[in-house]
């Protein structure tokens, strides 16, 4: 008993106590709402569990040969979420940084314009997506309507045209670069102006301080943007579901990968609630995702100042 | 204190534990129960209802599951006893419910009282929720498909408005002229087009004879029967005879207008019962109904869908017998009205001749209720296929819609484009 209560008291007394007493309630959420249910979904893509049968019954790898062998809307679903993922983040990046550069600018009232430009992040996508499906139909918004009226011109099919839906849900999905914007905003504003002084002394150019000074400084945040962008556009699925529906009209060209597993597990429809399917599909978006994010922690090696901290 | 503090957790953990185990006994209320599933706007008019009925039967407490998900409901401590479903999404969870046959002899006391019961439902309607010869599903509403038509557009026109004795010919010509354009942009069509699932294309399908399946459960895509009902799908839309909307066109002023609720949309073939709310929620809208047309080359098929949706008793209900005595009480005369009243076409005789008796100026929209029964009686269930409702919808309708925008050379070319994609899904189906 003694030597229990002296444990105790050691265990009391040391860090690990601590950092469990502060990390306790982090811990239990994220074993509770993101351990278990990764553990779970890769259980569940083991079996043909469905919500509309009693019975389930362990298939092993049954699911994934399956979505291999038959599901025609695999390779389809991959390159709308990766070609959507790469446009909408190369945009993203591009706007956000050129927007936090003009932010960075000793102007009057740059605080009113860093409201105007971060307000489009805080607008719920599904309402900015029902906005540009208005402006964007081709038979009546704004856009075309006008394009015809006063130039003769029939404008793109936009979303529902198959050739332009997904270039349509990029040009939607810039409406949310503000975070981005914030992040290199915050990382300009930590360039040391001495670096700055220092250059001019040296009679360097505008071109040669931007590439010598300001990149190298902000690439750490480049990266972590980047990182962030390929996530967020691979598992996006507000604007496919939107645009195209769970059907990724038309003809699956607005379908994103995180929508055709959505449509399989929830959707009684299609198919009955495949939820062991449905999961095998989740595990293998896991797996393309987890290589798109190893790629770019391997290219970081070329762009990512390792001394800024 | 240490101890103290010991003690103290250890009894708050036996005080978990105890509470944990007491959920598992059941709670005795509970179990008096029976839980039912219903749309959320059916609350004013349920609400009621089932007050008097437990005012009438203290032994039993009713508690009405507004807008859940049924199937997320099931797996709970607590399910729901009755269920709703449609014939249609049946198939796929057959096995939860019980079969009421003997429930129905136990109550009217006999077999040949309990098949008097059942011959109240107008033909079809409790037949389509029958499986391996039990009554799984008892029918409180009917869809059934029908010519929707804008009284105010024909009157405009001075074209006499449809009749039952329609043919597709005559759909199309009226179509034609009920189609106006302004500066070459359509301000008015002659007819919707339903996009997206089997509503519209599944009928003319039909009436030129062809269906989803054969007679063997085999695709049937590729019949010329089949295929005449799409390429007459594409006409409507697409082509000289044009008088509806193309889903697929991107031109300024070619687009669908609003469908048959925007009043610039004279008729709607197919439409679906469960739209009747909507439509007469609608100031001055004055539409009507009538059978839907038979195709000129082969008058005796049918081309309606009649698909019905109504209550059955889970197979983990906690107590089936007082969940029976419900079900009953939704069956009364009372409960049939109710059912009525919140817009559904209750499918008994009862119900019809109750509508039927109103003179036809005091109906409300659609007043035709004649041409509703009568196309009852002359429309078809859908396949009880648990995957025709996938493999109708996106797979198969995709192959239309790229049909409608000239992406296959002609319909043989749909056909096998068609076929392709159904059996591609299938295929990913156990």
């Amino acid at each position: 008993m003694n030597r229990f209560s002296s444990a105790l008291k050691k265990f009391k007394r040391s860090r690990t106590s601590v950092f469990l007493m502060f990390a306790a309630v982090p811990i239990v959420g994220y074993l509770l709402f993101y351990f278990y249910p990764i553990l779970r979904t890769l259980m569940l893509s083991f079996t043909d569990k469905t919500m509309t049968r009693p019975d389930v019954n362990v298939v092993w790898l049954d699911n994934y040969i399956r979505i291999f062998r038959n599901e025609t809307l695999l390779g389809k679903a991959l390159v709308n979420s990766i070609i959507y993922a790469f446009g909408s983040g190369v945009i993203t990046l591009v706007i956000a940084f050129f927007m936090a550069l003009l932010l960075n600018s000793k102007v009057k009232g740059v605080g009113v314009f860093r409201i105007i430009l971060f307000l489009p992040f805080v607008i719920p996508t599904f309402a900015s997506a029902a906005i540009f499906k208005g402006l964007f139909d081709p038979n009546s918004g704004l856009i075309n309507v006008f394009l015809y009226d006063n130039f003769g011109i029939q404008g793109p099919g936009w979303f529902k045209s198959e050739d332009t839906a997904l270039l349509t849900m990029i040009l939607m999905s810039i409406w949310g670069f503000g975070i981005q914007m914030l992040i290199f905003l915050s990382a300009l504003q930590n360039v040391p102006a001495s670096l700055y002084e220092a250059a001019e002394i040296d009679g360097a150019s505008k071109t040669r301080k931007f590439l010598s000074i300001t990149m190298p400084m902000i690439s750490p945040m480049l990266f972590l943007n980047v990182v962030l962008v390929t996530i967020n556009g691979l598992k996006s699925f507000n604007t496919g579901y939107l645009i195209g529906g769970v059907e990724g009209n038309p003809n699956n060209s607005t379908l994103l990968f995180p929508v055709l597993i959505y449509r399989i597990a929830f959707n009684t429809e299609y198919g009955g609630r495949r939820l062991g399917y449905a999961s095998a599909l989740a595990y293998i978006f896991f797996l393309v995702i987890m290589v798109f994010t190893a790629v770019q922690f391997i290219m970081s090696k070329f762009y990512v100042n390792k001394d800024v901290e | 204190m240490k101890r103290t503090l010991l003690a103290g957790m250890l009894a708050l953990l036996m005080c978990f534990g105890v509470l944990s185990f007491a959920g598992c006994g059941g709670d005795p209320e509970q179990l008096e129960t029976v839980r039912i599933i219903a749309h959320s706007e059916m609350e004013d008019v349920l609400e009621p209802f089932f007050q008097k009925f437990m005012a009438e039967n203290e032994d039993i407490r009713i508690e009405v599951l507004y807008g859940v998900d049924q199937l997320d409901q099931m797996d709970t401590q607590y399910p729901p006893d009755l269920l709703f479903i449609g014939n249609v999404q049946l198939d796929s969870i057959a096995h939860y419910f019980v079969d009421l046959n003997p429930l129905m002899e136990d109550y009217f006391g006999g077999e040949a009282e309990a098949q008097a019961f059942m011959d109240t439902f107008l033909t079809g309607t409790a037949e389509s929720l029958v499986r391996d010869g039990k009554q799984l599903v008892l029918p409180v509403n009917a869809n059934v498909s029908l010519l929707y038509y804008n009284e105010d557009l024909f009157d405009a026109e001075e074209l006499a408005y449809p009749t039952n004795d329609w043919t597709l010919s005559d759909f199309v010509e009226n179509g034609k002229k009920l189609t106006k354009q302004e500066d070459g942009r359509y301000t008015q069509w002659g007819a919707s087009t339903t996009q997206g699932w089997w509503g519209e294309y599944l009928i003319y399908a039909r009436l030129f004879g062809g269906d989803f399946y054969d007679a063997s459960g085999n695709l049937a895509l590729n019949t010329p029967a089949f295929k005449q009902g799409i390429q007459f799908f594409k006409d409507k839309a697409e082509g000289p005879d044009k008088f509806a909307p193309n889903p697929g066109s991107t031109a300024v002023g070619q687009g669908d207008l609003g469908g048959f609720a925007s009043r610039r949309t004279a008729m709607e073939l197919g439409g679906h019962t469960g739209n009747w709310p909507s439509y007469n929620a609608l100031d001055n809208f004055n539409w009507n109904v009538a059978m839907i047309p038979t195709a000129d080359s082969n008058p005796d098929g049918i081309g309606a869908e009649l698909a019905v949706e109504g209550y059955g008793i889970y197979t983990g209900a906690l107590n089936k017998e007082k969940a029976f005595r419900v079900l009953m009480y939704m069956f009364s005369e009372e409960g049939q009205y109710a059912f009525g009243s919140l817009g559904r076409l209750v499918p008994t005789t009862t119900y019809r001749d109750h509508v039927l008796a109103t003179p036809y100026e005091e109906r409300s929209n659609p007043k035709n209720m004649e041409a509703v029964f009568a196309q009852m009686e002359k429309s078809a269930v859908l396949p009880t296929d648990p995957n025709f409702q996938a493999v109708a919808g996106a797979p198969v309708y995709n192959t239309i819609a790229t049909f409608l925008n000239g992406g296959y050379a002609d319909v043989d070319a749909w056909a096998e484009a068609a076929t392709k994609a159904a059996e591609d899904y299938l295929a990913t189906v156990s």
